[in-house]
């Protein structure tokens, strides 16, 4: 290799690991970050904090919700999950979906994974289709049950809400449909 | 001297206000009888809030301690308020707080409500603390909060906490010492002590909006109203 090479490949390694480093570093300080905003007492107040950062920091909707599912997931933490529900788009039902048949996992964090996919469905086909799935599969020793499932929908939708109609409706459908 | 006679005054003054508030218990249990929380949670939570509250001279006395069977209950969203208002309807005018223990809360460990406060599995004494200072009229108080550039930096100073007794050590950062306070307004293991006055931090002031005429919460650095004797009640209220 002549010496002009030499060079420029050693300033080009030097440059990717400055680039390593670079984003490692950042990538600490938007886990330390959220790891503190977390710990605020309040969930309005943590949605606030999150939210100016978030802007603050440039990053989009899909990308913050990247990373709080990835520091939800490392952590067990069910209330950095529940945040990420403002911001994931349909792209992230798959893995929340996941979430909720892993019975390796905490009930409670299942149990957050399925709101949020509630949520991001809009309780739509899929949610229903979700429990339905759920419910076939369901092992007897599984902490998660689909009554369960059940029960996070009324605790997230008021009785007069449309969305849990037309949701029961769509349930009551597809029993009728299974009887059949 | 003078501190002294202060103290006796204070104290006899006290004597007749601080009769134990009653505490009235609920526990949502699913469809099977199975509690959300085991009883000695409760009671532990109320040991944990009379040792805090004794700083201040307030007793709590749990009165009542009651099984809800409502499986509807058991996990509370805190944005769906027909669901916690219907829970929480389950005592009115009790003349003391009701708390509501339930399994989880999807996205906090307790809140209040206009008429009680939920608590979940999740909570400890100290949350439970937490939220009584609220009901008793006290205010969150933070050194710095990602809402505002504003932050808490420097030594503690007597003019940063100038109602308060005794000779506190002043070589700590003040940051530090606002952790320690119970209205901190992040969850750590150390936020126990209530003070007398007010003190300097970070906090939601109410402002005048020039523009508007309307009145707003805008992030300020000034004496946030955590003193129990500049801001606090012996009866504490879920309003
Ligand atoms: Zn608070």
């Amino acid at each position: 290799m002549s010496k002009k090479v030499r060079v420029v490949v050693m300033v080009a390694v030097l440059c990717g690991l400055h680039a390593v480093a670079e984003e490692s570093c950042s990538r600490d300080v938007v886990v330390s970050a959220v790891e503190r905003m977390s710990r605020l007492e309040h969930a309005q107040d943590r949605l606030e904090a999150m939210e100016a950062y978030r802007v603050r920091s440039g990053f989009s909707a899909e990308e913050w919700a990247g990373i709080l599912f990835d520091i939800a997931t490392n952590r067990n933490d069910r209330f950095v999950l529940q945040d990420m529900s403002r911001y994931a788009s349909t792209n992230r039902l798959e893995s929340l979906e996941a979430i909720v048949f892993d019975a390796e996992r905490e009930r409670s964090f299942r149990l957050a994974a399925f709101r949020v996919y509630a949520l991001v469905d809009g309780f739509g086909e899929r949610t229903s289709s979700l429990v339905a799935r759920k419910s076939r599969a369901q092992n007897p020793d599984d902490q998660l049950s689909p009554r369960k499932l059940w029960l996070q929908i009324n605790a997230m939708l008021p009785t007069n809400d449309v969305r849990r109609m037309s949701f029961e409706n769509r349930m009551n459908i597809r029993q009728a449909g299974e009887n059949d | 001297m003078k501190r002294a006679l202060l103290t006796v005054l204070e104290i006899g003054l006290l004597l007749p206000v601080c009769a134990s508030i009653p505490i009235h218990a609920f526990i949502v249990c699913d469809a099977d009888g199975s509690p959300a929380v085991a009883t000695e949670t409760v009671r532990d939570h109320i040991s944990n809030l009379n040792l805090v509250f004794s700083q201040v001279v307030m007793d709590f006395e749990l009165v009542r301690l009651a099984m809800i069977t409502n499986e509807n209950w058991l996990s509370i969203s805190s944005s769906n308020s027909a669901q916690h208002q219907a829970l929480c309807a389950t005592a009115h005018g009790t003349g003391g707080i009701e708390l509501y223990y339930v399994e989880e809360i999807d996205d906090c460990v307790a809140f209040k409500t206009p008429s009680g406060l939920v608590v979940s599995r999740d909570a400890n004494g100290l949350s439970v603390a937490h939220e009584v200072g609220h009901l008793c009229g006290l205010t969150d108080i933070y050194d710095d909060h990602e809402g505002t550039t504003l932050r808490v930096t420097g030594r503690s100073s007597r003019n940063r906490m100038p109602n308060d007794y005794g000779r506190p050590d002043f070589s700590i950062p003040h940051a530090k010492r606002l952790e320690r306070l119970l209205m901190y307004g992040y969850q750590n293991s150390s936020k126990l002590a209530i003070t007398g006055g007010d003190i300097y931090g970070l906090g939601r002031s109410v402002r005048r909006n020039e523009e508007s005429g309307n009145y707003e919460l805008v992030w300020d650095l000034y004496n946030v109203e955590v003193g129990f004797w500049e801001h606090g009640t012996r009866t504490p209220s879920c309003d």
